[in-house]
């Protein structure tokens, strides 16, 4: 059940009735929530709706453990081992098993013990990396005393709350439970908010993501030696601007059904591509991951505290990480050495930066960092690695005028990159108008708005490039 | 309890580079995008009124004008005998509207907007036909 689809359309009207129908109750409340929840998830696979229940299940019970060994600090710590463990096994499993039996038969046979072996195919399910990292972040969070324990209801809703279930944004425990604990109120102020989301995600998605996916995108890195330079370099652009409406698309509408529902859900995007260096960028391209990846693994992993060298070895591996986060492959491994190597070399410049010397002006600083992620944007769209070296060589080597580039994509690209230019936080400037208005005024602006971006999308729904992750 | 030190510490050092720009409405520090200031004269407290009002005309206004997005949808169910009667009865709203020349304003603007989507730099090949507002294919 894809978010701009009319299926969605009619389960969100449903469940947007009946939770503040059910308003009397908090109790009532979430227990539809969560059956709304588990109705969303099953309509890919009913299957794994067991799974979902099942982590969120065992998560809590890790963190009860943890609160109930309270004077014994090594228990605790062996109760975070397994919490940690389940959650690793889960992921591992459905993720990166099949990843590793190909290494493993690739190693035996370049040892000459060539074995077929059996590999069994492992269907992944929706949204696997994004629950499982939920479920760590509540126990690790237990376990550190940052936050409460849930009440099982709490804890399973929290995993299971279908707004960001399948793509984000990473909700923490500390943010959403104690949302949970009483019935929302819905103001004007987080309806105008959550409209505007939904209506600005729905654009993105709709018309730009979707249009530069099926026009230019997906056919150039199908097969980029078949490409000249001009459509490979309009691809590369292109890509970075489709990732970004796709996935801030989703995120924006996330937030925005959320809040429709009265809960508030954290920032995930914020202008990236107008960072002025790949550390700012982490601070505004999925923030709830960075931030998820800083709390939880660069500090656990020393961070800055342990000297320079650490610091580097920390955020390499966390990088690393990140990149084989989104999926056993080796090209998302390049993708994070390329953002961990860049992040070092930034730290290192700036300890190591002679006296006297100024640092890069701003928009030097925008134009670097912007290009380092459209190389890694390549590896990261790539099919292959090989893939992704002909993609480059291509861009140089290939020449040849532009087949799949046309005007209306190429103003796409650019109408796209300008939205990171605006003026920041407009979607909010344009909310905070929004709410004085009339509801008969707002009403018939959003519908004309939903029927001029149906109008304009091409055939067909994709689904969001996230939901593979 | 070392991690707690040093998540704060980490978040101390990685600061801005850059001074942040002006944030008189104090959005730059919201947890959430949903947060945003109150207004210098209240609101009225009749959120979900509000709210509701607003998604029930915006679905009217759906209902009426985009009457071909339904029918795409109900072609796309599971052949049943329920849904042979949604796609029935989608037919008919979809007539109905047509005959009222409703459905006119998506379809121009659509055709419209394919115009734009369909230009060509000079030397480039023709674009494709557009099917998306032809007749569904009868799956029942």
């Amino acid at each position: 059940m894809l978010f701009p689809t009319l299926t969605f359309g009619l389960f969100f009207l449903l469940v947007f009735a009946l939770a503040w129908a059910l308003r009397g109750s908090n109790e009532w409340r979430k227990i539809v929530l969560l059956v709304a929840s588990w109705i969303f998830y099953g309509w890919w696979d009913t299957r794994f709706v067991a799974l979902l229940i099942a982590s969120g299940i065992l998560n809590w019970g890790a963190a009860r453990l943890i609160v109930s060994a309270e004077d014994r600090p090594k228990l605790r710590k062996l109760w975070l081992a397994v919490g940690i463990a389940i959650n690793l096994t889960i992921l591992g499993f459905f993720k990166y098993y099949g990843f590793f039996m190909e290494q493993v038969d690739h190693l035996l046979h370049s040892l000459g013990w060539g074995r077929d072996l059996a590999i069994m195919q492992v269907v992944l399910p929706v949204g696997i990396s994004f629950f499982t990292f939920q479920g760590m972040s509540y126990v690790i969070d237990i376990y550190r005393r940052k936050t409460q324990p849930a009440v099982l209801l709490d804890m399973v809703l929290l995993m299971s709350f279908f707004p960001h279930l399948v793509a984000g944004p990473i909700v923490r425990a500390s943010h959403l439970i104690p949302q949970f604990r009483k019935v929302p109120e819905l103001t004007r102020s987080m309806a105008a908010m959550g409209l505007s989301l939904i209506v600005w995600g729905l654009f993105k998605k709709s018309i730009i993501a979707s249009e530069l996916a099926t026009g230019l995108v997906d056919n150039v890195f199908f097969d980029p030696s078949a490409h000249g330079s001009v459509d490979l370099i309009a691809a590369t652009y292109g890509y970075a601007v489709q990732i970004y409406c796709d996935f801030s698309a989703y995120s924006d509408m996330a937030i925005g059904l959320a809040a429709l529902l009265g809960y508030r859900f954290p920032h995930n995007f914020n202008q990236p591509y107008r960072a002025s260096s790949l550390q700012d960028f982490w601070r505004r391209w999925h923030i709830s991951l960075s931030s998820w990846l800083r709390d939880y693994l660069y500090v656990s992993l020393g961070g800055s505290r342990h000297g320079l060298t650490r610091l580097c070895i920390a955020l390499m591996t966390t990088m690393l990480l990140g990149g084989l986060w989104h999926g056993a492959s080796w090209n998302f491994v390049i993708w994070g050495a390329l953002h961990g190597s860049v992040l070092a070399i930034e730290r290192l410049w700036r300890e190591f930066r002679p006296k006297g010397w100024k640092p890069l002006p701003h928009v030097l600083g925008v134009i670097i960092t912007l290009h380092i992620v459209l190389l890694g944007w390549i590896f990261f769209r790539a099919t292959s690695f090989d893939s992704a070296l002909a993609f480059l060589s291509g861009i140089f080597t290939a020449g040849g005028a532009a087949t799949l580039l046309t005007p209306a994509l190429l103003g796409m690209i650019l109408i796209g990159m300008s939205f990171h230019y605006a003026p920041p936080y407009t979607i909010q400037r344009v909310a905070m108008r929004v709410r004085a208005i009339p509801a008969v005024w707002v009403g018939l602006a959003v519908g004309i708005l939903i029927l001029v971006v149906d109008a304009m999308r091409p055939e067909g729904v994709a689904p969001f490039i996230y939901y593979q992750f | 309890m070392p991690e707690t030190v040093g998540a704060s510490e980490e978040i101390e050092r990685t600061e801005p580079e850059r001074a942040p720009l002006p944030d008189p409405t104090g959005l730059a520090h919201t947890l959430s995008p949903v947060d945003l200031p109150e207004p210098a004269e209240p609101l009225p407290h009749d959120g979900l009124r509000w709210t509701s009002t607003i998604i029930a005309l915006a679905t009217l206004i759906l209902l009426v004008f985009n009457a071909h997005t339904l029918r795409g949808w109900a072609y796309e169910l599971h052949p049943t005998d329920t849904n042979a009667k949604v796609v029935s009865a989608s037919e008919s709203w979809y007539d109905a509207t047509a005959r009222l020349g409703l459905n006119r304003p998506v379809e121009s603007l659509h055709k419209a907007w394919r115009q734009v989507m369909n230009l060509r730099f000079a030397g480039q090949e023709p674009a494709p036909p557009d099917v998306r507002l032809e007749e569904p294919e009868t799956s029942q």
